[in-house]
């Protein structure tokens, strides 16, 4: 379990020198708005720190740790002279066995060492002694060090806390000889040059930010030179630059990269000042727009301040603002909405459209520790939202829109399917979180096996769509008066009640096993004020410092227009 | 002199006043076998001129520096 704003404590190890990365590392996380602590090991320690029982990488107490090697120190002799093996199964059983003496360091971490473990694969060789027949035999240099990655790959595959960083598209990208100063090579065994280093380190920020709970969940877009070239509301449909052909195709390129970060999860809002007719005329019939009007959770054209519509976007979404990322091509806007703003990332976008794609490629805030089905589905889910939105405009009361939605919740006791969503719920959820525990799979796991507690997910579906699993409870039920550990709700679903509901349900079941009364906790955090008074609202009696208790069950009433479905939850043991 | 001295500073972490042709690894404790690759470093940098490995090796005190750079053309 770790608090909202611990220092995170950063470990390296490499078979090379990699003297300058520690504070590389420091600045690429304080840039990021994170606190680190960060050890590097000795010139190539990896062994030592791993295995020894006394080493400065166990006391440190890694919360993750950064292990890089090259095909010089995983292969030997062989990176160099790969056919000194006569036949491909020379080759191969050769690689098989290197590739095991470098997971099985990561195994040995797994067992002696807390925390995540980012190893770095190898990057592609250049150059081989075969010359053009490097690409007419089998196990050529190239089929070594893929074969190497691959086997490394197939390990983090496996093992939850391992993940791979990308050295070998870190080297596609800056190039070997951009990377590899020679002489510094071989004078100090330095692989990757202090230039460089600033680079890497904020490519490993793509690992630690979703730890440290930075993830950027949603990015605000303008119209007008940025999703298309010129003027909308002077140059007209037909005139806009958006087209698979230049000058257009740079925009339309664009969208498409936006498009895949959409499908894998990351939320899109339109922020513009333009007529609304106008704008979206072009977003519904421009034939080449491949963002369409179902991309975006969230649309705000109109002329009003850009700073005030993000704030208007965040509402809409029910997100905090710290997890926006901006993109605007005018630099006045972008300097409006970073002094208004500074916790969103606002993206320096360069002055020529040739080059939106790579700023985008450049952003590493969008990853989660776990890809669940769910992430896939989140945009979908959000549009779902808009729609609901609008039919909140369209009937009477509110109480009339929720009983309209035809709500159902499903809580389930956590299982084997259910667990790393569970976690990465209490993870990175902030603002309905009554109590900000943070949760590793392994001690979800624990829990969900102890007799002590009962971890409960809960999903719910509506007119609009089936929005998966969008709370954790976890409960304390070994004692005579059961005490609810964490509570938690994706914010997708606030303003629904379903959280009275589901604490209607629990105090059903605490009244019928017995239990003396319920007790809920509220820790205040700067994120989840919104959910300050729930326990009040649900008919606890407040007792002081954040504890709630209840027991005249009746108090807290289920919700009529949400049908509660709980297969199997309460008489398990 | 200025722009070495203040690389000098930068990497080592010496008041300029205090260095000389004789200023080395051995009378500088920060000029340690790591600090004389990020010295190289930042001399190419800012002299925009590359080293060979000989001559990073041959580097024993400022005055070597100072010759090398000649050797480049480079005014300092």
């Amino acid at each position: 379990m770790s608090s909202e704003n611990k220092k995170i404590h950063i470990a390296i190890l490499a078979s090379f020198t990699m003297n300058g990365f520690d504070d590389a590392i420091s600045r690429a996380a304080f840039a990021g708005g994170i606190e680190s602590d960060v050890y590097l090991a000795g010139y190539n320690q990896v062994h030592q720190e791993v295995l020894s029982a006394e080493s400065g990488l166990k006391s440190f107490h890694p919360d993750i740790t950064f292990l890089f090697t090259n095909a010089e120190k995983a292969l030997g002799d062989a990176a160099v002279n790969p056919f000194g093996l006569k036949t491909p199964s020379d080759r191969r059983t050769y690689v098989m066995e290197r590739a095991k003496a470098y997971t099985d360091i990561a195994r040995a971490f797994l067992r002696e060492c807390p925390g995540m473990l980012v190893a770095g694969n190898i990057p592609m060789p250049t150059y081989s002694p075969l010359g053009i027949q490097e690409g007419k035999i089998e196990m050529s240099l190239s089929d070594m060090v893929g074969l190497f990655n691959q086997e490394l790959k197939n390990l983090a595959m496996r093992e939850k806390r391992i993940f791979i960083c990308d050295m070998a598209a870190f080297f596609g990208r800056h190039g070997e000889r951009t990377i590899v100063h020679d002489p510094f090579y071989y004078i100090g065994d330095i692989f990757i040059q202090p230039a460089l280093m600033d680079f890497l380190a904020e490519e490993c920020m793509a690992f630690v930010k979703p730890l440290a709970g930075k993830a950027k969940k949603c990015i605000v877009l303008d119209l007008d030179g940025t999703l298309w070239g010129g003027i909308i509301g002077e140059d007209g449909i037909e005139g806009i630059r958006l087209d698979t052909k230049p000058p257009g195709n740079a925009y339309y390129d664009f969208q498409r990269y936006l498009k895949a970060l959409n499908d894998r999860g990351v939320l899109l809002a339109v922020n513009s000042k333009n007529n609304p007719e106008d704008a979206l005329k072009a977003i519904r019939e421009h034939p080449s727009m491949v963002l369409k009007e179902d991309s975006f959770a969230s649309i705000q054209i109109n002329w009003r301040d850009k700073a005030e519509n993000i704030r208007a976007i965040a509402e809409d979404l029910n997100l905090g603002i710290d997890s926006f990322v901006y993109i605007d091509d005018d630099p006045l806007q972008r300097e409006r909405v970073r002094s208004e703003f500074p916790e969103v990332l606002v993206v320096d976008l360069p002055k020529d459209p040739a080059l939106y794609v790579r700023a985008l490629q450049a952003i590493v805030d969008f990853n989660t520790l776990q890809l669940t089905g769910d992430d896939f589905k989140r945009a979908e889910s959000y549009v779902h939202q808009r729609k609901v939105n609008a039919l909140k405009g369209s009937v009477s009361s509110m109480q009339d829109f929720l009983k309209g939605l035809n709500m159902e919740i499903s809580i389930q006791l956590a299982d084997d399917f259910t667990v790393p969503r569970i976690a990465q719920l209490t993870n990175k959820t902030n603002q309905f979180n009554l109590t900000t525990r943070r949760y590793t799979e392994q001690e979800i796991d624990t829990m969900r096996k102890s007799t002590a507690h009962r971890v409960l997910s809960f999903s719910a579906k509506d007119s609009f769509g089936d929005h998966g699993i969008i709370g954790v409870v976890i409960i304390k039920t070994d004692t005579k008066e059961w005490a609810i550990d964490t509570f938690l709700m994706s914010c997708r679903v606030i303003g629904r009640d379903i959280e009275k509901a589901v604490l209607a349900s629990l105090a059903g079941h605490a009244e019928k096993q017995g239990a003396k009364a319920l007790f809920g906790e509220y820790i205040p955090t700067p994120k989840n004020a919104l959910c300050k008074d729930l326990y009040v609202r649900a008919g606890f009696t407040d007792m002081g410092e954040g504890r709630y208790r209840l027991d005249d069950y009746a108090r807290c009433a289920p919700v009529e227009y949400i049908k509660v479905i709980e297969p199997n939850v309460w008489n398990v043991y | 002199m200025e722009r070495l001295l203040k690389v000098l500073e930068k990497i080592l972490k010496v008041q300029p006043a205090n260095v000389n042709d004789m200023t080395s690894p051995q009378n500088t404790p920060s000029w340690d076998s790591f600090n004389s690759i990020l010295l190289a470093d930042a001399l190419e940098k800012e002299f925009k001129t590359k080293f060979t490995m000989d001559e990073i090796l041959d580097v024993k005190n400022v005055g070597d520096i100072k010759r090398h750079l000649k050797n480049h053309g480079i005014k300092f």
